[in-house]
């Protein structure tokens, strides 16, 4: 029972990161149509932003981990402007440069910072008794608050901002949006970049409590993208829902089954989904 | 190049390919085999991403499962290696078509998709029954002949490069090959004329994996040791950077590319971890600024001379 | 038995419905205009009929057989082709091999002929597109992408040919040209033609049967003359011009 509910938690925790960073990919397909396969390269490259901000300059946790948000959204911008804006209406050619950017990130990643694994400082220390059963560390409790704040906050700025209903709009009807004044190449450009950065917030959230290694991103990407199918391509809310469900899975999975075996819940759910219903639990009818 | 030439050129081409490893040294006719197994990978995988425009990254997990099965039939079955590649080949086809059946009806980034969790969760599996497999310790398989020969595995490989390379041509001549243009180009459009898109995808992503396994199991055989870095992603991105920066959706490009970076790879190895870096460079360069690559800027310097 | 009965067909996109009960029937051999003002449902009614998107409700029957809910591919094959609206030719094809791949839908993979390659010949003489055989698609001027569309569209020998505006865009000589081939393709290959068009004064003088849409709606139906002097589609139109 202890157990239990120690995996329960930690499912949780994982639960809300892998929503967190899947939301990401989800804005950017729902808008864009595009998928980013370097996401998990966005996570990692923010994770040593803010190692390096906290450790070899001093930094704040706080404010090392919020620069390094702000550097990997403004590289998101970067790269939509000269890497993918060529590429609309070529999925194809997207898919091939974010593939390919992902490859060239890991291997600069490796040269730069190395194949040791790298974390910034934890923001708090100690642990918290839970349920009366266990100690929990503060540190994972921080990141489970910080995670979910984030993700609301992500879903005011969508459903209730100016720039939501723009989002959305384009998302819709890319040629009406036009028409109506909305210049979708810039909104575009800034959901791009704001996938990026929630793949970076992920990244620094977690970083403290998994160190990052140049690698450790294919994984972030697969779960992301695993999380999207499962939830439902462009759809926010399903989400929240199947990033919590792999979290769960991946958690209780490895503990009763096999750690080696991990990933490959997420492999396995994803074929579920595929075989029963492969628009995802709150998919759109058609893509 | 003038038309003309062309049959003395394929000459050319063949009694040089024929003298090359009596005149190349071990570690040349070494390349020159990589070359073919890639010239293999990539103009298959091209077959798929070039002529029907579906990006999978699981061409390289197919080669991985050509070379395990082949590979783990010889150990437990004594299969002898050339049988095991049929093997091989039959067992990548019929994975493939599970997988097709699966994600190609959901459409292109679905194939995309799945086909990247299915080649990674292929490699957990592998590094996971290392009693079976050996994990990352790599399983020792026999040789591709009863009697140890660089220049027969040379020249073997040779004729399945022919093979494959003559297949994809007859194919991409065929009716099948035009269903598979007239799909990449617009898939309403075919639609609407009677074709069945999801069966030609499937069918070009059958017939791509199981080139894949077949390519796979005879490198296996050639190296004696299949390691799950036959699976990983380092080598899908060889063989897409390879197809990408020779010219995708042309018969010589792969064939270019392979042979331009496999050779360059040789060459800029001593630089250790650079040469990853550097092909994904020239990649990204090439998918922004000449996204037909090679082939699309030798095309287009022909074009531009006075004839 | 009517040759294309549609019944009381629905399609809803999220809040909006696009064709709300739509009911008519087609004769064999006649060429049929289908009019209304711009979002009345005109292509979506087409796509449905195409299959290219399932219907919410009613019901569509082609020569006696429930069509309802098949895939394009197999609507195709039972005798209904179709042009699109903005153009879909296959850019990186040639003209000939545009027209092959009609061929395959409808005959499967039967690998090149004589007899095919006559009949792609004839087909591309036919639309007036012979100088063209050998030239990639998307080299072509709107004009000759339309006549290419038909030229595909006619290779998968259809019985009933659904036609969206070809003549847009086209000045007079062109729409004079296109009327007669229009006129020949029912002549010469007996197809049943249903065809959107803006440019009213060219339909006119082809069609024998005029459908009018609104607002999802059949507005009504019967002799071109009469339909155009209908109060109702002055209304329509005259709705439309105060936008």
């Amino acid at each position: 029972m202890q157990d239990l509910l120690l995996y329960c938690t930690n499912g949780l925790l994982l639960g809300v990161i892998y929503a967190l960073s899947a939301l990401g990919v989800s804005l950017v397909v729902g808008i864009m149509n595009v998928i980013n396969f370097s996401h998990g390269e966005l996570y990692v490259l923010a994770g040593y932003f803010s190692a390096l901000f906290a450790r070899a300059l001093g930094f704040p946790v706080v404010v090392a981990a919020a620069l390094a948000v702000l550097l990997v959204f403004l590289f998101g911008l970067l790269v939509e402007r000269t890497l993918i804006r060529n590429t609309y209406g070529n999925d194809m050619a997207s898919l091939i440069i974010t593939f390919v950017l992902s490859i060239v990130l890991q291997n600069a990643y490796l040269l730069i910072f190395g194949p040791y694994p790298q974390k910034p400082p934890n923001w708090v220390d100690g642990s918290t008794h839970l349920f009366g059963l266990f100690y929990y560390g503060n540190q994972r409790l921080a990141a489970l608050g910080v995670g979910a704040a984030v993700i609301a906050g992500l879903f005011v700025v969508v459903k209730k901002t100016w720039f939501g209903k723009t989002v959305r709009a384009v998302a819709q009807d890319r040629e009406m949006a036009a028409m109506v004044g909305v210049n979708p190449d810039g909104v575009n450009m800034f959901s791009f970049a704001l996938g990026c950065a929630l793949a970076a917030a992920a990244g620094v959230i977690l970083a403290p409590i998994f160190p990052v290694t140049p690698t450790v991103s294919v994984g972030v990407s697969l779960t992301a993208f695993i999380v999207v199918v499962l939830g439902g391509m462009g759809s926010l809310g399903g989400c929240v829902i199947g990033g919590l469900i792999l979290g769960l899975v991946q958690n209780l999975g490895s503990a009763y089954v096999s750690s080696g075996y991990k990933h490959f819940f997420g492999f396995f759910i994803l074929l579920l989904v595929l075989t029963i219903r492969p628009t995802g639990l709150f998919g759109r009818k058609q893509l | 190049m003038p038309r003309r030439w062309t049959p003395a050129f394929q000459i050319l081409m063949v009694v040089g390919l024929c003298v090359f490893p009596f005149l190349a040294g071990e570690y040349w006719l070494h390349t020159g085999i990589l070359c073919l197994f890639y010239i293999m990978m990539a103009s298959s995988w091209n077959l798929l991403a070039g002529y029907t425009g579906q990006v999978s990254f699981a061409h390289a997990a197919f080669a991985g499962v050509g070379a395990y099965v082949s590979g783990l039939a010889a150990i437990h079955f004594h299969l002898p290696p050339l049988l095991g590649a049929l093997l091989g080949m039959a067992v990548a086809a019929f994975l493939g078509l599970l997988l097709g059946v699966l994600c190609i009806r959901m459409g292109g980034i679905y194939l995309s998709l799945t086909t990247l969790a299915f080649s990674e969760m292929l490699r957990i599996i592998i590094d996971n029954e290392y009693e079976f497999t050996r994990g990352t310790m790599g399983l020792s398989v026999p040789f591709l002949l009863p009697v140890y020969s660089k220049t027969a595995a040379y020249f073997l490989m040779g004729l399945a490069t022919l093979a494959v390379l003559y297949a994809i041509r007859v194919i991409v001549r065929s009716d099948l090959g035009t269903a598979f243009r007239a799909v990449q180009n617009d898939e309403t459009a075919a639609a609407s004329l009677g074709i069945h898109v999801v069966k030609v995808r499937l069918a070009a992503f059958v017939i791509s994996s199981t080139m894949a396994g077949l390519a796979g199991a005879l490198y296996g055989h050639y190296h004696q040791l299949i390691t799950p870095e036959i699976l990983s992603l380092n080598l899908m991105f060889f063989v897409l950077a390879m197809t990408v920066i020779g010219g995708m959706g042309t018969f010589v490009g792969p064939i270019v590319g392979a042979v331009f970076l496999e050779f360059l790879s040789e060459y800029i190895r001593i630089y250790g971890q650079f040469h990853v870096l550097l092909f994904g460079l020239i990649a990204l360069a090439v998918c922004r600024f000449a996204p037909q690559g090679l082939m699309g800027l030798w095309q287009r310097r022909v074009r531009a001379l006075p004839s | 038995m009517a040759f294309l009965e549609v019944q009381d067909v629905v399609k809803r996109f999220g809040g909006l419905v696009a064709v709300a009960g739509v009911r008519f029937e087609i004769e064999e051999g006649r060429i049929v205009g289908l009019i209304g003002p711009n979002g009345a449902g005109k292509t979506t009614l087409f796509n449905l009929i195409a299959g290219t998107f399932p219907c919410d409700e009613g019901a569509i029957r082609f020569c006696g057989e429930d069509i309802t809910g098949s895939k394009p591919y197999h609507v195709c094959r039972k005798g209904i082709a179709r042009t699109f609206q903005i153009t879909r030719p296959f850019n990186d094809m040639t003209c000939y091999e545009n027209v092959v791949v009609g061929l395959i839908g409808r005959d499967g993979f039967t690998g090149e002929t004589a007899a095919r390659r006559r009949q792609v010949e004839e087909l591309l003489e036919f639309v007036g597109l012979k100088d063209f055989i050998h030239t990639e698609a998307r080299h072509l001027n709107l004009i000759h992408k339309k006549l290419l569309e038909i030229a595909r569209a006619l290779a998968t020998r259809p019985k009933l040919v659904l036609l969206d505006e070809v003549l847009g865009g086209l000045n007079t000589g062109e729409i004079l040209k296109a009327l007669d081939l229009i006129r020949a393709i029912r002549d010469r290959f007996g197809v049943t033609i249903l065809w959107i068009e803006h440019v009213m004064g060219a339909l006119m003088q082809v069609v024998e049967k005029l459908l009018v849409l609104d607002r999802g709606r059949l507005l009504c139906e019967g002799e071109p003359a009469a339909v155009v002097n209908d109060p109702r589609v002055i209304e329509a139109y005259l709705g439309e011009a105060d936008d």
